[in-house]
């Protein structure tokens, strides 16, 4: 069967099988940043934006996709360019082996997307999905709220200049 | 399917095909007289977001929802599925035992079943094939009434051990009615009404829960799981059961 989706804002016609999982296809086209870890939906390593939410794409039918728009951390900035969120982890050590990090700044931009200014609890219930056993938590959640300060100052800026 | 969690988690072989109900347009939050109607391929991370939902019965549902596996999970798990697939740690099912919730059905015909009747058996097996869930009422506030959820996991994510449910209903400083429900005790949840006849008519407090605790182990049924001990588990549950009635009580009199 085929179906169409909007990938990292691009239009993508995919050929699935009923029985596949979003997972899997996007791994299949190439997107490998979306990671297989534990397969049940308890890890956080494939999460990726369907509609601007987090999801665990180890989870979803592929089949469920169609006219939805699907995010991966490809499609949020470049190594020239990354996104705020992406520099916050890096400036911050939230990185170790990486293969949470994906998940991760994608929870983090669905949080941020909805509030910029998120208190550390928020951030925490944004972040319950993601496992990492490297690093610890400390950092991670430092990245975010040095990314939600950027945004802010940002955001004020622009006011100003209204 | 709706959300497709537990489906996709069993990784079933040999699909022909789908049927994905999520585009049903049953996913809404409805406010009315009757009671708030939720529609069954609501995901529940919604129930968070509807205001109705706030402050309703003392803040219970937020509490159990957030005790509903992770934010993304939340993102896909429906309140729907949740009902009718249900796990002996499903975590809604107990809370709507507590609240009367009313099921809808659509099929050939329009039938409504009340939560008691619903969880009797696994509710797969009450519906027809032809037959789909609509959606989940659950009543509307009522003055001197709130409830409480809590839930025994090795961690806040991880699949309860234990859930339990109370809503108490207070009248003039007594209690004109008490619901208290248990998930994860056994493969279906169910309600204590031994307990909660003790509690009727009765002017609650912290005192009189601890009191009636050494009296609640004895109306408890036996409680196998393979994760922890049935004699552990059986000796944990009055603790929290005493514990959640004392946190809806306190939220009755915060009410006031």
């Amino acid at each position: 069967m085929k179906i169409t989706t909007k990938i990292n804002g691009s239009k993508k016609i995919l050929e699935i099988m009923p029985g596949d999982l979003l997972l899997d296809v996007l791994r299949r086209e190439g997107y490998f940043s979306v990671k297989e870890g534990c397969h049940q939906g308890s890890c956080g390593a494939c999460v990726v934006l369907l509609d601007g939410k987090p999801v665990n794409s180890c989870l979803v039918f592929a089949a469920r996709c169609e006219g939805h728009e699907i995010t991966t951390i490809e499609g949020l900035g470049t190594p020239q360019n990354p996104h705020i969120l992406q520099k916050a982890f890096v400036d911050s050590g939230a990185v170790q082996c990486g293969y949470c990090t994906p998940g991760m700044i994608l929870s983090a931009k669905a949080l941020l997307d909805k509030n910029f200014e998120p208190g550390e609890e928020d951030i925490k219930l944004a972040l319950d999905g993601n496992l990492c056993r490297c690093t610890g938590y400390v950092r991670i959640i430092n990245a975010v709220k040095k990314a939600s300060g950027i945004m802010k100052k940002k955001s004020s800026s622009v006011k100003k200049k209204r | 399917m709706s959300g497709g969690t537990s489906f996709s988690f069993a990784r079933p072989k040999n699909i022909h095909a789908l049927i994905d109900l999520s585009r049903t347009g049953l996913s809404y939050i409805k406010k009315r007289k009757n009671g708030i109607h939720m529609g069954a391929a609501t995901p529940v991370a919604d129930l968070l977001l509807h205001p109705g939902f706030a402050d309703y019965f003392g803040g219970v549902i937020h509490e159990a929802v957030l005790t509903l596996a992770t934010t993304p999970l939340r993102n896909l798990i429906t309140i729907g599925g949740n009902s009718i697939q249900v796990f002996p740690w499903s975590t809604l099912p107990p809370l709507f035992l507590c609240l009367d919730a009313k099921f809808r059905i659509i099929g050939s015909s329009k039938r409504t079943i009340n939560v008691q009747d619903f969880f009797l058996k696994q509710p797969r097996r009450i519906l027809k094939s032809s037959e789909i869930l609509r959606e989940i009422v659950v009543p509307p506030m009522q003055r001197g009434a709130a409830g409480a959820f809590l839930k025994l996991s090795k961690t806040k994510t991880d699949f309860g051990l234990l859930n339990v449910a109370a809503v108490l209903f207070m009248k003039k400083g007594k209690c004109e009615k008490a619901r208290v429900a248990l998930g994860a005790a056994r493969s279906l949840p169910f309600r204590l009404r031994e307990l909660e006849d003790r509690l009727k008519g009765a002017k609650l407090s912290e005192d009189l829960f601890q009191n009636i605790a050494p009296a609640i182990l004895g109306m408890l049924p036996s409680m196998r799981d393979f994760r922890i001990s049935p004699n552990y588990k059986k000796r944990v549950a009055p603790a929290f059961i005493v514990r959640c009635l004392s946190l809806a009580l306190m939220r009755t009199c915060e009410k006031k």
